[in-house]
């Protein structure tokens, strides 16, 4: 049943220093003077866990086999190309909260912060279904009080979608599991389990939908430009830049060790891929708050990697280009938007003079994301396209590659154009956290140059050909914006894209009905009668029975 | 035997029916201590029929007694404080 | 030594609260101390118990030696056990909150009638004899309607309400209890298992039990008098009301219908007991969701929480991962019990300092003191069933045995009934958590947070440390 169970490894330590130290922060936080510097912990506390990406050995297990029906932990090629990232990210934003300063609450920030990142690490490095189900419900939820955390009416209405849209998926993703474990009736959930289940086409529905309201694929999209721009900056970095990927990372564990058996999902997963990545760029148009705007860009970025996922369902035989893609995307996405996003609210703080050197760096994400050569970007999009061309879906597919090239360029540029028009702060803000920021700028444009990420050198020998060939969809994206947008305001007014905003609850005809319904059921009268029934039914039920 | 019995059951629901149906709060007790009763000249009854005689039976009408003699006085005193504050002996 | 152990421990637990209550009677200056001291005594026992039954199993006594029939049996299985620990988190807590609640307002009577009921529930939890049994049941409700009654006015029509239906239930009982008797002299659970079949008085006799119960748990469609009774009773009595006395009924009807009245159990009956616990699920979750005060909202998700332990008829009846739905069932009223007494407890700390609990004031956890919020939230992300929490636990056995059966409609009933727990606790907590928290200056307002805290924190236990599916503690005879 177990058919993954590996050997005891040699250096579990690793596993336990990386997820404990959070759990140590939370501790922290009970005592008085850990909640004085309770922000100071942040940058502290996912370090354990770069390290392991950087230094533990190739597939450390920590197997508790008396937990439960048995608890493993395990880093893998697949957890450590989400591990890296992910631990950079979390590091870097932390050190940003710590220095950024004007975070009101810090202790109630740091609370959720630190369980957040505990659900995010215990969901990368999750042996079996079971803990990773729960660390992504921990992170989900706990994600919830740094969207709200600013408390403005906004931050409420975004935080209630939130919730209620994560709930949606919860749900899903428990029934999804529980069927899971009747299927393997006891014993560890093994990500392989799924497909030995009966019914496993439902099963992977139920987990299709729950991960890709969290990839915020078109369509389940609401919730992702509503919360993730309320979040204070460092939480808005994570959030775009790290946890939006455990969708991705969930699909794949479930899928990928079952080849042929999922295939016919692909073709499905890279529609809607597509689709959300022009929706993306064609709503991120249309709003003028940066943050937003990056949002939006996630959602259109995340419509890529769902692409290259859906790619390696339909075509098995391009799996390990595809793979190689996502890996590269997870990277540098998480950069990129983690640069972005502590940009943008470094620039909000700052001054003029700051402000043109600002806009003028982040110029470099900006191109990176959008796929500029010599970038990060442009090596995770070349290996989208070279996966692409292998898979003989025929050249349509990258000329729409292309065209989100300069989607995504078009988009960029209006998000350099909204943050230079942001109002300028009326006080200057009390920190200036540039040493984060330029580190994460520093880590990401020396992504491709650099192995100081053993798994992200280059695999792809640029010549001129290729250089000439990808450097037009971003002039073109460049000409799109000089011609359409720039010193312009323009929308686009999508028919009804606002449909669902009633969820409030409010006082209708039918729960007036309700309520008199009930305090009919609390006369005696009323009460007689039903009991007779209830005694007429379940004398009934045994007679019957009998 | 089957006559005290059948008393017993037609006690019983009738004290069923007051206690749904009636509004006067001393009602209602009257109601339940009628029921309990019906209860205990079953158990008389039954403890009747047994060959010999069953000394358990009775222990249990005892008790219940007892019980029902508790719960009846403090059910007196909950309608003493409920006319004194409410002013009313029926509710609904 | 041991076997005296055996006997000294189980009486222990009715005696010294029955002792206290009349020692806090007669001396009502020293009621707070007195309970301080026989709760440590009582809480130590259950936790000595429950190790007991841990390491070496169950057994049963005779009271006095007298051997049923005669005598009155008492049994210390796995289930009993887990009852007694809940009893005594609960009381034990509630009691720490009162008495940190301080003396204002506080009637002399308070302690030996909380006392008196907590000795009536570990007898009753400890009962194997059907009479019995309907004696602690008097007892627990005569304690419970008295401590009501303590609400003070707007709790007098309640408590009459809840006396009534619970007198009610209890003499409906006690027929059931006759006509068994009347069959076949004995009321020893133990050897009436195995004793009875599908003959037209027994099956009378088990439905009028049954009846009873379901008025005492304020079963839907049933439940007309709990909601004001649990909202409108002092706070630390609510917590003990909602948390464990009216999960005294579930454990009864668990009891019963999966010990002695077992050959009965038709599937037709389990249909129908499940339905109406689904419908208690849905329709006390809809009522909750239009509560406009904290307290009733809180009593209403009693009634459609327990409605969950209901399901455990159905599902173990389809026989498939039985033993999976019967835990959940029994880990259900555990984190119930506790995350409902946290939730009533911080409600009643929030009462205190903001002087109101309408919901549309509170506007979420700005508010107040954070402890009681942390406590609320806690617990109510258990009762919602979101992991690890120990109320993920129970519904996870349960799912995963709807699942097994392929009974997608118990599925679906569980799942919306957590969707529905959700809505109605995040219209409390999901208001701006900025404002003007206050760090609980004052002392006892402090203590009475930290226990609400503490009893939240029991909710997410079974979580963490996994109730074993088999081995000593889920020794209990009658478990499918």
């Amino acid at each position: 049943m177990n058919a993954v169970v590996p050997h005891m490894s040699l250096d579990p330590g690793w596993l336990i220093l990386s997820l404990t130290f959070p759990s140590l922060g939370l501790l922290l936080l009970c005592t008085g003077i850990g909640r004085r510097y309770a922000l100071a912990c942040l940058p502290w506390a996912p370090l354990p866990a770069l390290a392991a990406a950087l230094l533990a050995p190739p597939d450390t297990t920590l197997a508790l086999p008396d937990l439960f029906a048995g608890v493993m932990f395990r880093l893998d090629g697949t957890a450590r190309a989400f591990l890296l990232p992910a631990a950079l990210l979390w590091t870097l934003a932390g050190w940003y909260a710590a220095t950024a300063g004007g975070l009101r609450r810090g202790p109630v920030f740091a609370g959720f912060w630190l369980l957040a990142l505990s659900g995010n690490l215990g969901l990368i490095l999750a042996g079996d279904l079971y803990v990773f189900y729960i660390g992504f419900a921990l992170m989900t939820f706990a994600a919830y009080g740094l969207v709200v955390h600013e408390g403005t009416g906004e931050a409420l209405r975004a935080g209630r979608w939130y919730l209620a849209m994560m709930f949606a998926g919860e749900l899903c993703l428990f029934t999804a599991v529980a069927l899971v474990a009747v299927a393997v009736g006891g014993g560890m959930l093994a990500f392989t389990a799924v497909g030995l289940a009966p019914g496993r086409e439902l099963i992977w529905a139920l987990f299709a939908f729950g991960f890709a309201l969290k990839l915020g694929l078109a369509g389940l999209h609401a919730w992702l430009p509503l919360a993730h721009p309320v979040a204070p900056v460092p939480a808005s970095a994570v959030l775009s830049g790290v946890m939006i990927k455990a969708g991705i990372l969930g699909w794949w564990r479930v899928t990928s060790p079952h080849g042929a058996l999922v295939s016919d999902w692909g073709p499905w997963l890279m529609a809607l891929g597509l689709i959300t990545v022009f929706y993306g760029v064609l709503s991120g148009l249309n709003n003028r708050d940066p943050k937003t705007v990056l949002a939006w860009s996630s959602v259109s970025q995340m419509g890529l990697i769902a692409l290259l996922a859906g790619l390696a369902l339909a075509e098995p035989g391009t799996a390990a280009l595809a793979w190689m893609g996502i890996t590269w995307f997870v990277m540098h996405h998480a950069l990129a938007k983690g640069a972005l996003f502590l940009g943008t609210g470094l620039f909000q703080g700052s001054n003029d003079s700051q402000r043109r050197w600002l806009l003028l760096l982040l110029c470099v994400p900006a191109l990176s994301l959008a796929g500029v050569p010599y970038t990060s970007g442009w090596i995770a999009k070349a290996a989208l396209d070279l996966s692409l061309t292998d898979s003989g879906y025929g050249p349509w597919l990258s000329a729409m590659l292309t065209a989100s090239i300069a989607g995504t360029t078009l988009l960029m540029a209006h998000y350099l154009q909204s943050l230079w028009r942001t109002p300028r702060p009326n006080a200057p803000s009390p920190g200036a956290p540039w040493l984060p920021w330029g580190l994460a700028m520093l880590c990401l444009a020396s992504l491709p140059w650099t192995g100081w990420a053993p798994e992200y050198i280059p695999p792809i020998e640029p010549s001129p050909v290729m250089l000439a060939q990808d450097l037009w969809p971003v002039a073109l994206g460049l000409a799109l914006f000089f011609a359409l947008f720039a010193g312009r305001s323009r929308k686009f007014r999508w028919p009804g894209w606002r449909v669902a905003r009633a969820f409030e609850i409010r006082a209708s005809a039918v729960w007036v009905g309700l309520s008199r319904l009930e305090q009919r059921m609390h006369r005696w009268a009323t009460v007689g009668g039903l009991f007779m029934v209830l005694a007429a039914i379940l004398l009934s039920a045994v007679w019957l029975g009998v | 035997m089957t006559f005290y019995l059948l008393l017993a059951t037609a006690l019983f629901l009738m004290a069923l029916y007051g206690v749904f149906a009636s509004r006067h709060l001393l009602r209602r007790i009257l109601a339940l201590n009628v029921m309990s009763t019906a209860v205990f000249l079953w158990l008389v009854t039954v403890a009747r029929a047994a060959p010999g005689l069953d000394p358990v039976p009775h222990a249990m009408v005892l008790t219940g007694i007892v019980v029902t003699v508790s719960t009846t006085a403090v059910a007196v005193v909950l309608v003493v404080r409920l006319r004194a504050s409410h002013r009313r002996h029926d509710l609904p | 030594m041991i076997p005296d152990l055996f006997q000294i421990g189980p009486s222990l637990l009715f005696v010294a609260p029955l002792f206290a209550a009349i020692a806090a009677f007669v001396r009502p200056r020293a009621g707070a101390g007195i309970y301080l001291v026989s709760a440590g005594l009582i809480t130590v026992a259950s936790l000595a118990l429950v190790l007991m039954v841990g390491t070496l199993g169950a057994w049963r006594m005779d009271l006095g030696g007298w051997v049923p029939p005669l005598g009155i049996g008492w049994q210390v299985d796995g289930l009993s056990v887990a009852m007694l620990l809940l009893t005594a988190l609960v009381m034990g807590g509630a009691g720490v909150y009162r008495v940190a609640e301080g003396d204002a307002g506080h009637s002399p009577l308070f302690w030996p009638l909380w006392l008196f009921l907590w000795g009536g529930l570990n007898a009753l939890f400890l009962s194997a004899d059907l009479f019995n049994l309907y004696v602690t049941l008097e007892l627990v409700s005569l304690a419970a309607v008295a401590l009501i009654a303590m609400g003070g006015r707007t709790a007098l029509v309640p408590a009459w309400r809840y006396f009534i239906a619970t007198l009610l239930g209890s003499t409906v009982f006690l027929m059931g209890v006759a006509l068994l008797y009347g069959q076949h002299g004995s009321l020893d659970m133990r050897l009436l298992q195995g004793a009875l079949g599908p003959a037209a008085i027994e099956l009378l006799a088990s439905l009028l039990i049954t009846l009873g119960l379901l008025l005492k748990g304020a079963v839907f469609p049933l439940h007309f008098w709990l909601p004001a009774a649990h909202g409108r009773a002092p706070s630390a009595v609510s917590a003990a009301l909602s948390g464990v006395v009216v999960t005294a009924a579930f454990y009864l009807m668990v009891r019963l219908w999966f010990g002695p009245f077992s050959p009965m159990l038709t599937p037709a009956l389990a249909l129908a007991l499940g339905a109406m616990g689904a419908m208690g699920i849905l329709w006390g979750g809809v009522m909750a969701l239009l509560q406009r005060r904290l307290k009733m909202l809180i009593a209403y998700s009693t009634v459609s929480q327990l409605g969950y332990v209901l399901l455990v008829f159905p599902l173990v009846a389809s026989g498939i991962l039985a033993a999976q739905a019967w835990h959940g069932a029994v880990v259900l009223i555990l984190t119930h019990g506790f995350a409902k007494a946290a939730l009533f407890l911080s409600a009643g700390v929030l009462i205190r300092s903001l002087g109101h609990d309408r919901i549309d004031r509170l506007k979420g956890p700005g508010q107040g003191p954070a402890l009681a919020w942390l406590a609320f939230a806690l617990g109510a992300v258990s009762l919602v069933g979101l992991p690890p929490s120990g109320g993920f636990m129970a519904k996870w056995w349960l799912l995963q045995s709807a699942l097994a059966a392929g009974a997608w409609h118990w599925a679906l009933v569980i799942l919306a009934g957590s969707l529905l727990t959700a809505v109605y606790l995040f219209r409390v907590l999901g208001g701006p958590t900025a404002g003007a928290m206050t760090p609980s200056s004052d002392h006892s307002t402090r203590a009475m947070g930290f226990t609400a805290l503490i009893l939240a924190l029991a909710a997410w236990i079974p979580g963490f440390v996994p109730i074993p599916l088999t081995g000593a503690l889920a020794d209990t005879w009658g478990m499918p």
